[in-house]
């Protein structure tokens, strides 16, 4: 259930060594191809700092067997200022953006803050409210994350 | 490992993630999703040997051995009920839902 040992990934997996690692099959995720299409030489940093832990555990598990490019590493939100500027993410799944967060990342996504059903994300600067945002929307906001990383 | 998981917790991509991950991992279990609000129906209908949601019901209680009541009204502690054996968790981690579904299917 954790990350391979032999994985290239593992190193920079942070504490998501923990995490399942799910079977992948990439033909069942259209997505992913033309993620593959984009690839940069460098991965997409993913920092999940949303509440409560299962769900966040159980998000990046997703995202990193679905996108196994991106750097994941999951941290409480209490840590996330912190995380930020050591870990530099491209995108940031969070319960509660922070004028760090605001102001240092590119790409983020507040998860229902405040438990509302309601989410916002912003992307490049573009603010994006969701009233019920779907698994499939994070991907797309993690290949985003990708492709903007990828211009600088 | 075969049975039938029904994932009916609130807040959609919650609930999608962690059918995710079940479907991922157990190719052999038949993982279904429905809204809290069909979750009696569905119960009633596919006879699941797991539910997981963020407010048992009674027809939950009554008919499925083994659930995982989610954070309800996101608070942050769960209630799993396992072959009648109920335990209150705080701060559970995904691998705590993962070993359920071991024990019980």
């Amino acid at each position: 259930m954790t990350a391979e040992a032999d994985s290239p990934h593992e190193a920079t997996r942070g504490d998501t060594n923990f995490l399942p690692k799910l079977p992948y099959d990439r033909s069942r995720d259209p997505a992913a191809g033309a993620a593959s299409a984009r690839r940069r030489g460098g991965r997409p940093r993913v920092l999940m700092a949303n509440e409560p832990r299962a769900y966040r555990e159980g998000i990046a598990a997703v995202i990193s067997q679905l996108r196994p490019e991106a750097e994941i590493e999951t941290v409480e939100p209490n840590a996330l200022d912190a995380s930020i500027e050591r870990f530099s993410p491209d995108l940031v799944i969070c319960s509660k953006a922070t004028d760090a967060l605001k102001g240092g990342v590119r790409v983020w996504v507040e998860l229902y803050p405040e438990n509302a059903a309601w989410s916002v994300a912003s992307i490049g600067g573009r603010r994006m409210e969701y009233a019920e945002i779907q698994l499939p929307d994070l991907l797309s906001i993690v290949d985003k994350a990708e492709e903007l990383a990828g211009e600088n | 490992m075969e049975g039938r998981i029904l994932v009916a917790n609130e807040l959609t991509s919650y609930r999608q993630t962690i059918a995710t991950v079940f479907r991922e991992l157990h190719p052999g279990v038949e993982v279904f999703e429905a809204d809290p609000d069909i979750l009696d129906g569905e119960v009633v209908r596919l006879g699941p040997d797991l539910v997981i949601c963020s407010r048992v019901t009674a027809v939950v209680r009554e008919r499925v051995a083994n659930w995982i009541e989610l954070y309800p009204e996101c608070k942050p502690f769960s209630t799993f009920c396992i072959e009648g054996e109920r335990r209150a968790m705080e701060d559970i981690q995904l691998s705590d839902l993962l070993s359920v579904c071991a024990r019980v299917l």
